[in-house]
């Protein structure tokens, strides 16, 4: 029986969605354009003494930090770099995670072997300890490194679920009927299973920008995160906290960001997981 | 007169505003069996849901109507009673059993469920399996639903529901899955059942002939109304309604006219020669060779089990398992079949809707066929292809999911006949389908055949079938060739005993010969 077609879900019916791109599309705003209206270098220190703690004014609209420097500056240029570095963790997650999965689960046996035995080693060390040994290796860690190898330690759960997906409907009868039509290999890849894997790594993707949101702080915190003076919130979090009761407001200043744009992927890959079905369009 | 044993006053089910199924009334005395028969989307199976008030949450049943069971209005039943109530009242072998079963306990562990098995009860269940046509019962109990045929589970669905010796036997869609024999070997079981148990029986089927030979009273649905009600021998002699003349014209009859004969001269276009398929110690297709004309009609006959689907495999080079050769216009095929060869041979698997991606729109569909071989598609030639199988232009944009099962299978022939192919191989193309939709279906393909000119290669399971689709038959068992011959040789004079066990069959199922109950 076709469905009736008022009853379609629409994807903006899903009230999730609409909260999750807004919240990251004014996030990334602020880090974007805003700084272009605000004219205050970030790691500017005019008078590192006498303009510390200042609380918030219309000089410094969210104060001053330790060191004198304007905190919304500062959150500006952070909030450029903390999404940044999770989409970027998040793209690379997506990317390698997916390939590995599709190579995986079409070519079967030794390949499969192989590489899922690489995944399984991978996700038996726990991954902060993974980070810990690789981010070891630099003096300076960048944004971008830091973003990289968040996604290099975060695509094995993606690769399994795109495996698990590939397995399973790579005996899908329309696959077997695409086979036997004379569709190529990597027709039915493109064309039958990408779009079957897409919707598990569209959703595994959104989780791995949500951790990389909060390991970004997480690494800053051991001194492993992105190196100073670069902004970041992580490292804006991690300079507050020892100040919380005193200066309250440096610590909300990165905190609230945070928190809102990790609770957005979230919403964001709950939505995907009921719109991305296909029943449901 | 005692009371009826069901009595259904003004049924009348909702969905979101939509009314499904519309005053419908009916009354079933008891140990009386009453069929319910109909096209698919009728409304026969949420009718029958609907007594034992187990409607899908989103449907709904009107306050009016009025279902009483065994004097009992259903109304008055709380729902903290309804499960021990449904259990005491119904047996019901639901449409698909095999999947009903429930997969990690054997036979004799759900007997168990269903009433504790004292050792009289155990020899009861055992003799209840014997009963339903099981011989060496004790076999089947550690068995687990993977390990049953088709019509071996159909047969302990049927034993669990009279376990617990119900008022009621629910039966749905109980042979539409069997292959012609098995059916006729049920149809025997349901017969002796009813006379041992003396049960009441509503069947929901669009299987004419199986209402005729089991029920006093035949109700038609069509959509989603009742239109006729008669006495089984009344409404099949003289039906009313359109609808159930609709049915009764689309059952298919041995005596259907000839079609005309397709040439078998000059070289063949395909020819097996001693293909052979093993699984393990087992041949499951026996060294097979025959040849196959431009243009030509055959269909492949043989109960469930015998290999068709495996030949067909084969032939299209699925089958890894395969031995033997295979020559396609003139040329020996290698393991792989070239993409130029998979444009010129089509297949259309069983439930060839399945086939669909469930992520394309059907117009995508179509050009992703095409464009596997490096054709490109027009919206009008998608409009062109979907109207050579008699279907309106507008579902190019639907999905899948969107069509019935008989749309569907339209779609797959129609992205079959796009690549313009020499060959056109079908698997079971009428399985699951109505009698109209499959009547449907065979109409196309021969006209589709007329037209186009493409051979036509058609698994049947059920030879009835075959005078429509086909001009040869060959007949396999146990993975045998075991005849091939004209159509009209196959009728008239069936030499090996399985052609003749299958024509027997068909000839049992046609409605021509009243069978006595």
């Amino acid at each position: 029986m076709p469905p009736d077609p008022a009853t379609r879900a629409s994807p903006w019916r899903d009230r999730r969605l609409p909260l999750g791109v807004a919240t990251l599309a004014a996030l990334a705003i602020a880090g974007l354009v805003v700084p272009l209206f605000y004219g205050i270098d970030p790691n500017a220190m005019p008078d590192p003494v006498g303009l510390a703690w200042r609380a918030p004014s219309a000089a410094h609209w969210l104060g001053t930090d330790a060191l004198g420097r304007d905190v919304l500056a500062r959150l500006l240029a952070g909030t450029r770099v903390s999404l940044g570095v999770a989409l970027l963790a998040s793209a690379v997650a997506f990317v390698v995670g997916t390939l590995w999965g599709l190579v995986a689960g079409w070519r079967g046996g030794i390949v499969d072997t192989v590489l899922m035995g690489i995944v399984d080693t991978l996700l038996a060390i726990p991954r902060v300890l993974l980070l810990l040994i690789i981010l070891g290796f630099w003096e300076a860690r960048s944004a971008l490194v830091v973003g990289v190898i968040l996604g290099l330690t975060d695509w094995m759960r993606t690769s399994r679920l795109v495996r698990a997906d590939v397995r399973a409907a790579r005996t899908a009868p329309w696959i077997v009927a695409a086979r036997a039509i004379g569709a190529s290999d990597a027709r039915i890849l493109r064309v039958h299973l990408l779009p079957v894997v897409l919707r598990q790594a569209a959703i595994a993707a959104a989780l791995a920008a949500a951790h990389a949101l909060m390991l970004e702080a997480g690494l800053a915190a051991i001194g492993l995160g992105i190196a100073v003076p670069q902004a970041s919130w992580g490292t804006m979090l991690v300079t507050a906290v020892t100040e919380v009761s005193f200066y309250w407001w440096l610590f909300a200043a990165a905190a609230v960001p945070l928190f809102a744009a990790s609770a957005a992927c979230v919403a964001i890959s709950d939505a995907a997981r009921t719109l991305l079905d296909p029943r449901a369009r | 007169m005692t009371a009826p044993m069901i009595d259904v006053q003004g049924l009348t089910i909702r969905a979101a505003g939509r009314v499904l199924v519309s005053d419908v009334s009916f009354s079933v005395a008891r140990e009386q069996t009453v069929a319910i028969i109909g096209a698919s989307g009728s409304g026969k199976t949420l009718t029958a849901r609907a007594l034992l008030d187990l409607l899908p949450t989103d449907l709904s049943r009107d306050a009016a109507s009025r279902i009483v069971i065994e004097g009992r209005d259903l109304g008055t039943i709380t729902p903290a009673q309804r499960p021990d109530w449904r259990r005491r009242t119904f047996g019901v072998v639901p449409t698909a059993v095999q999947s009903a079963l429930d997969p990690v306990r054997s036979v004799r562990e759900q007997a168990q469920l269903i009433a504790a098995l004292t050792p009289e009860r155990h020899d009861e269940f055992e003799a209840l399996l014997a009963t339903v046509g099981l011989a060496a019962p004790a076999r089947y109990l550690d068995r687990y639903p993977h390990q049953l045929s088709g019509g071996e589970a159909q047969r302990v669905g049927l034993a669990l529901a009279l376990l617990r010796q119900p008022q009621v036997l629910l039966l749905d869609e109980l042979t539409t899955a069997l292959d012609a024999i098995s059916r006729g070997a049920l149809l025997t079981t349901l017969r002796r059942v009813r006379e041992q148990q003396r049960t009441t029986m509503l069947l929901i089927t669009h299987d004419l002939d199986v209402a005729f030979a089991l029920a006093d009273t035949v109700l038609t649905m069509d959509a989603g109304r009742m239109v006729e009600c008669a006495a089984s021998a009344t409404l099949r002699r003289a039906p009313q309604s359109a609808a159930t003349q609709a049915l009764i014209a689309a059952w298919p009859t041995l005596d259907a006219p000839a079609q005309i004969t397709t040439p078998t001269t000059g070289p063949p276009l395909l020819r097996a020669e001693a293909l052979r398929v093993r699984f393990g110690a087992v041949d499951a297709l026996a060294a097979t060779s025959f040849t196959l004309h431009a243009g030509e009609r055959t269909a492949i006959v043989g109960p469930s089990g015998s290999g068709k689907s495996t030949l067909l495999r084969a032939l299209l080079g699925l089958e890894p398992r395969a031995q033997g050769a295979v020559w396609f216009d003139g040329a020996r095929l290698g393991a792989a079949r070239s993409r130029r060869w998979r444009q010129q041979v089509q297949w259309l698997m069983q439930h060839a809707g399945r086939s669909l991606d469930p992520r394309l729109r059907v117009a995508r569909s179509l050009a992703e066929a095409r464009a596997a071989h490096d054709l490109t598609t027009t919206p009008e030639q998608v409009a062109q292809s979907l109207a050579a199988v008699e279907l309106d232009p507008s579902i190019a944009d639907r999905y899948p999911h969107e069509l019935s099962t008989g749309q569907c299978q339209r779609v797959a022939i129609a992205r079959a006949l796009a690549l313009e192919p020499r060959v056109l191989m079908l698997d079971e193309p009428l399985t699951g389908l109505d009698p109209v939709t499959a009547a449907g279906i065979t109409r196309l393909l021969a006209r589709l055949h007329a037209r186009t000119g493409v051979a036509v290669v058609t698994v049947l399971h059920d030879l009835a079938f075959a005078p429509q689709v086909a001009d040869r038959v060959l007949v396999l068992d146990q993975g045998t060739l075991v005849e091939d011959a004209p159509l009209a040789t196959i009728i008239a004079a069936p030499t090996h005993p399985v052609s003749r066990q299958l024509y027997d069959a068909a000839r049992a199922a046609t409605l021509s010969a009243p069978s006595s109950a």
